[in-house]
């Protein structure tokens, strides 16, 4: 017992289940050891998600067995999980909006202390708990419902590790961070590992694996396909590889920037300000560009997209095709068209099916005399941007919520193809997406931008931008910091600027090198 | 025996192949089948039940009363349908069937003509809705807390009206035959209510269900901002939702007058509390667990059948609510209980508890 007890924390073997007639997992295996981070990637409806929920006991595997420290344990619902020490980071974050900061951290935690609760000391502790966990400072009396997403993830994150888990595990704990909170992020995960936690790390992104894990699982229809160990030799390739059984491309690199088609704007936002959160904004998009805008949490840019569009109340203009917008029925209505980040909540309909999702923003065309609706035409409409965005499954009368989380953006993009969209805002459209439906919602972007689209594209994704955007703007504190066209932009100077460790100083002494990067303020 | 279950999936096969497999879909439909057969399974059992223990209750003569004494129950419940459908909730629509009934048989009884008296009992009807409509978009009120105010408030205006509650009789020389006709004619052998009833819901029902409008009430109900995002006007569809629930709550109010040929305060809000249990077992009809006509009008027949059963048996008043409410509370429960891991987004009851379109913007220091 004691030879094996140190170096496998945890593994699960032949770990079988199956919903109904349909097997999700069958065999699947997995090793961890203490103070090490694994890596667990797989396309969407690999079954990563049903492995983690059998750990954590959301679900009871049909036959397998899992160890923990050699030992074997029954996990039949997640208290005994979280009694074993194995917790976990869900990509839906589990949070009540209506308690405090403070309240939620240590909610079940045991350390609210007597039976009363100082509510000042609770949130004094709860900030620097936070702090010292995510190097973030978060008002602790704030509700959670008034949180960004990336805050509420920041809390979560806190809240694992405030309860000393032996087993960690993070279900795409970055998918609403920026870059720098990554980084931080990582500081903590490699803190536990060196306190000797196992640590699962579930991720998109497979760069952030290239930087965090020491060893990848990677499982393909509810299979093991493969391990790769980043250290000896494999590339990122191989993953990628292993996962989809297939090469994949997601950025034709290599195209020179697009030659916008003319000089008058197709959205023009002049003087865009929230309070507190966005100072003033100028910027065009011109047709035929893709302009992108990034910057850390708190920079303003989680805000942009609903300042811009109307959802929210706001300052300044901003003009679709030379019509002022006052507000988003408006900017639909001139041809734009909005992704938002929250796509649960704001971007699809999650209990109607995917073809009433794809037609919504296209009622007009489907509708017959007396307003009354078409089926057959809306069934066209639905089943030709299916096919053509390759949605799966191929079934417009799928409920939207049934589908995966990629296939769900797919759809929401569908909807605004349906519309004719020409200007479009495009917030993290690929947060917690897999590989596969990112290359093809980039092909329909740059599709798009081909035939005359202007696209704005407000993205915490570096790669992303590197790999698609014309003209890049990076805010900090709610301003321009900086504008990046083409060629110049790299993700090291987009980490820089956005993060304020490059300075203005350094910016424009930078500026006289290469000749597209220049200082807006 | 369940190898012979299990897809072929092994192969590193190209993605196409796995396009059918997609895990859930063939469990998923039989599993969210079974709540949608509560209700009509429970209306199946009532039928049988009470055709066992009372020999009149399936005769064509008791199910045709039923139907004429559920005319109002329907056009409410109805109307009610429309605006949980758009994701709010109407406790002052009985004030609407008071307010027109109040209107109409005061003017009948004043001598007014029959289309003037029906006219301005409507208008009664859909000024609920105005007032409903103005706290719920424009000040922001969540509709239960709303439509309960104005529901207090309506209570006491009619009253008020009337003296400290007098009932108002109509006696019958002096009502115009149109009028009366409305709430007590025939059509072809058949009680006119009814026929005023199925017109209105078929109506409604093909509003909600075929147009353009009725799609963007549907999903401005499920998820107000993506509505909003979808470049829907929301508020203007909110605001006609709630003025059409009343005006068919209007509607219902002037067939009250003209088939109890007067008005007592206070009855059309007895209505209320059917209606929403009617709406709400209408919803376990819809794989979407979302409410429709009818599903509603399913929903008032088993209540209709049932009190009409209760009184057959002999049951007396005092258990009769009793019974609704354990048929209610069996079919919404089992319907939670068989829905269980079904795809779904907010509950509807959740729903009216909170803000319209409520969006959060606060922000924090870095």
């Amino acid at each position: 017992m004691t030879s094996v007890s140190n170096d496998r924390l945890l593994s699960m073997s032949g770990i079988t289940k199956s919903f109904g007639s349909a097997q999700v997992l069958s065999e699947v295996s997995l090793e961890l050891a203490s103070g090490q981070i694994l890596g667990l990637v797989g396309e969407n409806g690999a079954g990563k998600s049903t492995l983690i929920k059998i750990l954590t006991g959301l679900h009871t595997a049909d036959s397998g067995s899992i160890l923990l420290d050699g030992k074997p344990v029954v996990i039949t619902c997640p208290a005994d999980a979280e009694a074993l020490g194995i917790h976990v980071i869900h990509q839906e974050r589990y949070l009540a909006p209506q308690l405090s900061v403070a309240e939620q951290l240590y909610l079940g935690l045991g350390k609210l202390g007597g039976a009363w609760v100082r509510r000042g000391r609770l949130e004094e502790r709860a900030s620097a708990d936070i702090k010292r966990v995510t190097g973030q400072n978060i008002d602790a009396a704030l509700l959670v419902g008034q949180l960004t997403v990336a805050q509420q993830q920041l809390i979560q994150i806190t809240r694992a590790v405030l309860s000393e888990p032996r087993v960690l595990i993070l279900d795409e704990p970055t998918a609403p961070l920026a870059a720098g909170e990554v980084e931080q992020l990582f500081g903590t995960l490699r803190r536990l590992q060196e306190v000797g936690v196992g640590i699962i790390y579930i991720s998109h992104y497979l760069q952030e694996l290239n930087t965090i894990t020491d060893r990848i699982t990677v499982l393909r229809n509810g299979r093991n396909a493969g391990e790769v160990s980043l250290g000896s030799g494999d590339t990122l390739d191989d993953v990628v590889e292993l996962m989809v059984g297939r090469k994949v491309v997601e950025f034709d690199h290599g195209r020179t920037p697009r030659s916008p088609q003319t000089e008058d704007a197709a959205l023009k936002v002049t003087g865009l300000g929230v309070p507190r959160a966005l100072n003033g904004l100028d910027f065009q998009v011109l047709p035929g560009e893709v302009l992108a805008v990034t910057g850390l949490v708190g920079s303003g840019i989680e805000i942009l997209a609903d300042a811009l569009t109307g959802i929210t109340k706001r300052h300044g203009t901003v003009e679709v095709k030379g019509g002022r917008v006052r507000d988003v029925a408006d900017f639909v209505a001139r041809g734009g068209a909005y992704v938002p980040s929250n796509r649960r909540r704001d971007g699809i309909f999650l209990r109607n099916t995917v073809a009433e999702n794809i037609s919504v923003t296209a009622l007009s065309k489907i509708t017959r005399s007396l307003g009354v609706i078409a089926p057959a035409l809306e069934n066209k409409l639905a089943q030709r941007l299916i096919n053509k965005l390759d949605v799966r499954p191929a079934n417009g009368s799928a409920i939207a919520g049934s589908l995966s989380g990629g296939n769900q953006q797919k759809v929401v993009l569908a909807k605004w193809l349906a519309s004719d969209a020409s200007v479009l805002v495009l917030d993290q459209p690929t947060s917690g997406v897999d590989v596969g439906s990112r290359a093809q919602i980039y092909a329909q972007i740059n599709e798009l931008v081909d035939g005359g689209a202007a696209v704005l594209l407000i993205s915490v994704d570096l790669e992303e931008l590197v790999g698609i955007a014309d003209r890049t703007l990076v805010l900090y504190r709610g301003n321009i910091a900086a504008e990046l066209s083409g060629n110049a932009v790299t993700t090291e100077k987009l980490l820089a600027i956005a993060s304020g460790t490059n300075g203005a100083a350094e910016l424009s002494a930078k500026a006289t090198n290469p000749i597209n990067v220049r200082q807006d303020a | 025996m369940t190898i012979t279950q299990q897809p072929q999936k092994n192969l590193p096969a190209p993605r196409s192949e796995t396009r059918e497999l997609s895990p859930v879909t063939v469990p998923r439909r039989w599993r969210s089948l079974a709540p949608r057969l509560i209700a009509p399974v429970a209306l199946a059992a009532i039928l049988l039940g009470f055709s066992l223990l009372s020999p009149v209750f399936l005769s064509v003569g008791n199910l045709v009363g039923v139907l004429g004494q559920m005319a109002i129950l329907a056009l409410v419940a109805t109307g009610l349908t429309v605006v949980v459908r758009a994701g709010g909730i109407d406790l002052s629509i009985g004030v609407a069937v008071d307010l027109a009934a109040l209107a109409s048989a005061a003017l009948i009884a004043d001598g007014y003509r029959a289309w003037v008296a029906i006219v301005v009992g409507l208008f009664f009807g859909l000024l609920v809705g105005v007032v409903n409509a103005a706290l719920i978009v424009g000040l922001r009120i969540p509709p239960f807390l709303a439509t309960l105010s104005v529901w207090f408030i309506g209570s006491s205006v009619q009253q008020l009206l009337t003296g400290g509650g007098a009932p108002i009789y109509l006696s019958k020389p002096r009502v115009p035959i149109e009028f009366a006709l409305l709430g007590r004619g025939y059509l072809l052998d058949v009680d006119g209510v009814i026929v005023s009833a199925a017109l209105v819901a078929l109506f409604i029902g093909a509003l909600l269900g075929t147009t353009r409008w009725g799609r963007s009430v549907t999903v401005t109900g499920e998820q107000p901002t993506a509505a909003r995002i979808s470049g829907l006007r929301i508020n203007r569809i909110t605001v006609s939702a709630y003025l059409l629930c009343s005006l068919v709550g209007g509607f219902a109010g002037v067939i009250l007058a003209s088939r109890t040929n007067g008005f007592v305060p206070g009855s059309g809000q007895a209505y209320l509390m059917d209606a929403i249990g009617a709406v709400f077992i209408g919803a376990t009809l819809s794989r979407f667990s979302r409410v429709s006509v009818p599903g509603t009008l399913m929903g008032v027949l088993i209540f209709g059948l049932l009190s009409n059963g209760m009184n057959l048996v002999g049951l007396s008043f005092f258990w009769q609510g009793l019974g609704r409410g354990v048929v209610l509370l069996a079919i919404l429960l089992l319907g939670v209980l068989l829905s269980r891991n079904l795809p779904s987004g907010t509950g509807i009851l959740t729903r009216l508890f909170t803000r319209p379109a409520a969006r959060s913007t606060a922000r924090t220091t870095t």
